[in-house]
């Protein structure tokens, strides 16, 4: 496509401008704020800009001072038909008419889709960054300060100061920032790792509230159970600890009725005994005079009358001898002569032995031997001498005198005993005394028996305590009674106190189980509400993590997807690229280079050295050289871009560093480049006049429109 | 006599609330404080008889921090000569392990009648008045919780309270525990006290006045007439009135934003700002189609304003304007060009949370590849 003319009106600081340009190179100059860029982004607003939109870039365009908004009319060529393309973003009209068109379009959007169709590009954007050659991109390259591939890379992205590999940085390091440490442990870990741990860390918390509070609810409905139970076994221990002391009671009272029967009985027996006692108080009446003579009085009593009869009867021998006549007093006998015999021969005997036990040890035995003989013979040799009858005589007087004193004296003392029972003669009281003594046996039996009972009471007591008896042991009789219905058998009295341990027993085991539950219970710290606090918490953090996971998703997503289109760009960019510097390489470097490779993942591009045979890194090539395989570059991608569309090309003074050398050889290519591509170059210097194909200086341009208004 | 009762119930104390995260503890304890001002309420206006509709308890398992609380508050009412009467609810039923089983509250409040399975009616008979109450044994049950609430006692009036949905045909026709409009206008009580429902509302029938009181605090959301507790009033002659009074602290409220016409987030914040009150619970949903290069950040946006609520969450369901992207616009050769339309055969074949997400990447990745600064 060619842009034959361009007309504004109230365009930034042109009030109004018509200028008309040529095929091939077009030179338009003027020095600074001549308006040289006013002119490049004119041209880009005449072919992409919507006067429907509202943007600040559209707006930014309006004449200074004027409120009004401008208006741009373009005429063009393309495939040999002519086209006058009209926008007045005042009215917000657009028209393309053209001499293969049946009729004007005002539609905007078939007007962008035939602006397309000339240019193989369709955003202001995509111009720029294809068709429109910055100076400081060239002036990055040339001085070094950034690489081919970098630049070709924004290029190819599409956008001015991006480009794919920036993007897909920052997406890995955005990603990085969600993923790290999720697959092998690291110090700094990313969002989605960090919430991770802290959700395990709550659940850990939570699992280990919740274990105290399930054991706290277990214990608790357990406690509740424990509590019926025992509820339930204390009441049956009652019932049954009262039915057995109700049998117990029973029995107690069995035995307290027998105790009281038996009291009674003795009671009535007492009574009995008492009277038998006054009965024989009566016929104890004869015998009163006995009722202090003891036992012991009636053995001395015995014992006198012995001794009277003895002493009697020694009188009466007595005065038998005393009467006989005196005896002639007896003759002295004389020793036994074998006596003596036996006590000389003893002595020798005991003189021989005493001496021979000096020589034998059986003398000793005569000496002893020798002994008796000598004191049997002593004995033997002395016989009793007979008494004196007359002395006799007189012993027996005096005897005699003795025993009638002594007889006198019992006899008194029997007189004096006879006079304390009454009777007249001993016989008589002996008598009176045996039919006496069993009366008195009989009373003092009947006594003690009766003490037996009355204790230190007497008989009055015992018939008050007789109708007390009688009277409680008719009130126990009757409760006795009462309790008949619940009279338990012996044995099953037993099993009864059996049950009752058993009750006994589960009940203690009840009661310890309810403490140390209460016990659990008490000393729970968790509650149902903490592990409600971190659900609480976990629900947010797990909400957190879903946004990281959806962040991390879409991060994924848009690198899959902008890698994969990156690749496949730069596939089909290297291949462009790779031929359009080999159709240029040999020539600029006069034969010294004839191939190039381009890298898919960079961009970057070597050169085919036969010096050193092998590929070389164009950036060791000259500056001169560099620029101009940059320019190739550059074409190449807008013929990718734009297929075999051919765009305006707008060179903003791109070669400004360029000594003359360096300019005459780029200029030769821009030359071949403008046989296919028109070429609108901006400069503020004059050493381009000499390759132009038509040159327009902008400080002498007539800006009253000559030819017919391009405008509406 | 002309007899005040304070009709509340379903205050869930202890609850859990998701939704809040840390705010939730906070929360919880403004359900104790939104009971002790009822308390305080029914202590203001010298009612007669406190009623408690049910679910007193969020669950069977109160903390013993929640329950001497609850315990205290009792006391209060007694010391206030305030009897209570309460029916466990569907989270605090009156199963096997039920609280009211396993903790012996007449014992600690004297003032209080728990209906259970077996106490089904407490006559006062100072105020003439008899209360019926029937217990629900599980969290779900069959038979009405109505059933065999009848006028037994020879009182001049008569109080049901049951924990139940009312039946409305079309409407609400399956739960916990279910009655109907018949069952009320066929009880011939006075007044019946209804919990279960978190929001007010009357659904008296003929003479009998029904209403449930709803929650004093708002428990979630979608219970706009929660808050509140009924002061009701029955005249001797056994007519009802009942006067919803308001009590609770905080509010549920879901905003919804649709962002077709928005421009800048600024508009959004403008938008949330002006609901900020700090005792609000407000949940943003962002809806509509959004210019495609308006890039909101949630996480941005709730740090922003939290401060000004009590609990805020954005939820940005609003897509893409796709259309805003001219594929044409973007030479296919060019990176930004084919990811476009790889970007654009991705949505075209997925659905759903995918195609959600592969819209993002399509704007995440235009706004990368135009250099934005969104990473």
């Amino acid at each position: 496509m060619i842009i034959k003319r361009i007309q504004l009106r109230r365009f930034k600081k042109f009030k109004t401008l018509e200028m008309g340009f040529s095929p091939g190179i077009n030179v338009i100059k003027g020095p600074n704020e001549a308006g040289k860029s006013t002119l490049h982004t004119a041209i880009i607003a005449g072919l992409f800009f919507n006067p429907h939109h509202t943007r600040a870039e559209i707006k930014g365009c309006l004449s200074w001072g004027s409120d009004r908004m401008y208006e741009i009319g373009m005429e063009v060529k393309e495939d040999n038909s002519s086209y006058i393309l009209r926008k007045d973003f005042e009215t917000k009209k657009i028209h393309l008419s053209g001499s293969d068109l049946r009729e004007e379009i005002v539609d905007p959007a078939r007007v962008a889709g035939k602006v397309r169709e000339w240019l193989g590009l369709s955003s202001a954007t995509a111009f720029k960054s294809t068709a429109c050659i910055q100076q400081d991109k060239i002036s990055q390259i040339a001085k070094g300060e950034k690489e081919i591939g970098d630049s070709l890379q924004a290029i190819i992205t599409g956008e001015d100061e991006a480009s794919a590999s920036s993007a897909l940085d920052k997406l890995r390091k955005a990603t990085a920032n969600l993923t790290k440490g999720l697959e092998r442990v690291t110090r700094y870990p990313g969002e989605i790792q960090r919430t991770m741990a802290l959700i395990d860390e709550l659940n850990g918390e939570r699992e280990g509230l919740q274990q105290e509070v399930n054991e706290v609810k277990n214990a608790s409905t357990r406690l509740f159970g424990v509590e019926q139970e025992l509820e339930k076994v204390v009441s049956e221990f009652s019932t049954k600890v009262n039915l057995k002391e109700k049998n117990e009671k029973r029995q107690k009272l069995r035995k307290e009725l027998g105790d009281i029967e038996h009291r009674y009985q003795e009671i009535q027996r007492a009574f009995g005994i008492a009277k038998d006692i006054e009965e024989l108080d009566a016929e104890l009446v004869p015998y009163s005079s006995f009722f202090d003579i003891q036992d012991e009085d009636m053995g001395a009593f015995h014992t006198l009358l012995g001794n009277k009869q003895s002493y009697e009867q020694t009188r009466e021998s007595l005065q038998k001898q005393l009467e006989q006549p005196l005896p002639t007093p007896p003759v002295e006998p004389e020793p036994e002569p074998a006596s003596r015999y036996l006590l000389i021969v003893g002595a020798v005997l005991l003189v021989l032995g005493i001496v021979g036990a000096f020589f034998s040890r059986f003398m000793p035995i005569l000496a002893v031997v020798g002994l008796g003989l000598a004191g049997y013979g002593l004995l033997k040799a002395r016989p009793p001498r007979p008494i004196d009858p007359a002395f006799l005589f007189e012993r027996m007087k005096g005897q005699l005198a003795r025993i009638e004193t002594e007889l006198l004296g019992v006899e008194q003392n029997i007189k004096y005993f006879l006079s304390r029972t009454g009777c007249e003669t001993s016989t008589a009281c002996l008598e009176e005394y045996e039919k006496y003594k069993p009366l008195r046996a009989k009373k003092a039996a009947k006594k003690s028996e009766l003490t037996g009972i009355l204790g230190e009471k007497n008989l009055k007591d015992l018939e008050i305590e007789s109708r007390a008896l009688a009277l409680d042991r008719n009130a126990k009789k009757e409760e006795w009674e009462s309790l008949e219905s619940i009279a338990l058998e012996p044995e099953q009295f037993q099993r009864l106190l059996e049950e009752i341990g058993v009750l006994t027993e589960r009940k203690e085991r009840l009661s310890d189980e309810k403490k140390e539950l209460e016990i659990t219970i008490s000393k729970a710290r968790a509650t149902p509400e903490d592990i409600a606090a971190i659900e609480e918490r976990l629900s947010d953090l797990e909400q957190r993590l879903a946004f990281f996971e959806r962040r991390r998703k879409i991060y994924e997503l848009t690198f899959e997807v902008l890698d994969k289109a990156r690749k496949a760009s730069w596939r089909a960019a290297t291949k462009v690229l790779e031929e359009e510097i080999a159709k240029h390489i040999s020539r600029v470097t006069d034969g010294r280079y004839e191939s190039a490779k381009v890298d898919e993942e960079t961009l970057s591009f070597f050169v085919y050295s036969p010096e050193k045979e092998n590929y070389v890194k164009a950036e060791e090539l000259s500056r001169a050289t560099i620029d101009q395989i940059y320019l190739a570059a550059r074409l190449g991608l807008v013929r990718l871009i734009t297929g075999d569309k051919k765009s305006p090309l707008l060179f903003d003074d791109p070669f400004v560093t360029f000594d003359d050398k360096r300019l005459e050889s780029t200029m030769k290519m821009v030359k071949e480049i403008s046989k296919e591509y028109q070429i609108l170059l901006f400069t503020c210097e004059n050493k381009y006049d000499v390759y132009a194909d038509k040159v327009l200086d902008l400080t002498k341009i007539d800006v009253a429109p000559a030819q017919t208004s391009l405008l509406i | 006599m002309t007899i005040k009762i304070l009709h509340t119930g379903d205050l869930h104390l202890g609850a859990k609330f998701t939704g809040l995260g840390e705010k939730g503890k906070e929360q919880r304890l403004q359900l104790l404080k939104t009971f002790e001002n009822v308390v305080n309420l029914a202590i203001e206006e010298k009612v007669h008889l406190f009623l408690l509709a049910g679910d007193l308890f969020d669950s069977n398992y109160p903390s013993r921090r929640t329950l001497d609380r609850v315990l205290h508050l009792f006391g209060v009412l007694r010391e206030a000569n305030i009897p209570v009467c309460l029916i466990p609810g569907t989270h605090d039923c009156y199963d096997a392990t039920s609280i009211y089983r396993r903790f012996n509250f007449q014992k600690a409040t004297p003032n209080l009648t728990i209906f259970t399975d077996k106490i089904t009616s407490k006559v006062f008979e100072k105020l003439n008045l008899t209360v019926y109450g029937r217990a629900l044994t599980a969290k779900v049950v069959k038979e009405s919780p109505l059933k065999g609430l009848s006028l037994q006692k020879d009182t001049a009036l008569h109080i049901a309270m049951v924990h139940g949905s009312l039946e409305i045909p079309g409407k609400v026709e399956r739960d916990g525990a279910t009655f109907t409009s018949q069952e009320i206008g066929k009880s011939k009580m006075n007044y019946i006290a209804m919990g279960h429902w978190h929001s007010y509302g009357d659904y008296s029938v003929r003479q009998t006045k029904a209403c449930y009181c709803g929650s004093p605090e708002a428990i979630d959301v979608d219970q706009k007439g929660s808050g509140n507790v009924l002061l009701v009033t029955i005249k001797p002659d056994g007519s009802v009135k009942v006067e919803p009074r308001r009590v609770g602290l905080r509010n549920y409220e879901v905003m919804c934003i649709n962002v077709d016409a928005i421009t800048s987030i600024g508009e959004i914040l403008g938008a949330i700002k002006a609901k900020a009150d700090l005792n609000l619970i407000l949940g943003v949903k962002l809806q509509g189609l959004c210019s495609f290069d308006l890039e909101i950040d949630i996480q941005e946006l709730e740090q922003e304003l939290e401060p000004l609520f009590f609990r805020l969450r954005v939820i940005n369901e609003s897509h893409p304007k796709l259309e805003e992207i001219a594929t044409e616009d973007f030479p296919k050769n060019m990176v930004i060009g084919r990811f476009i339309r790889l970007m654009q055969e991705k949505i075209k074949e997925s659905a759903g949370e995918e195609r959600e997400t592969a819209e993002e990447a399509f704007r995440l990745g235009v706004a990368l590849l135009k250099g934005k600064e969104v990473l």
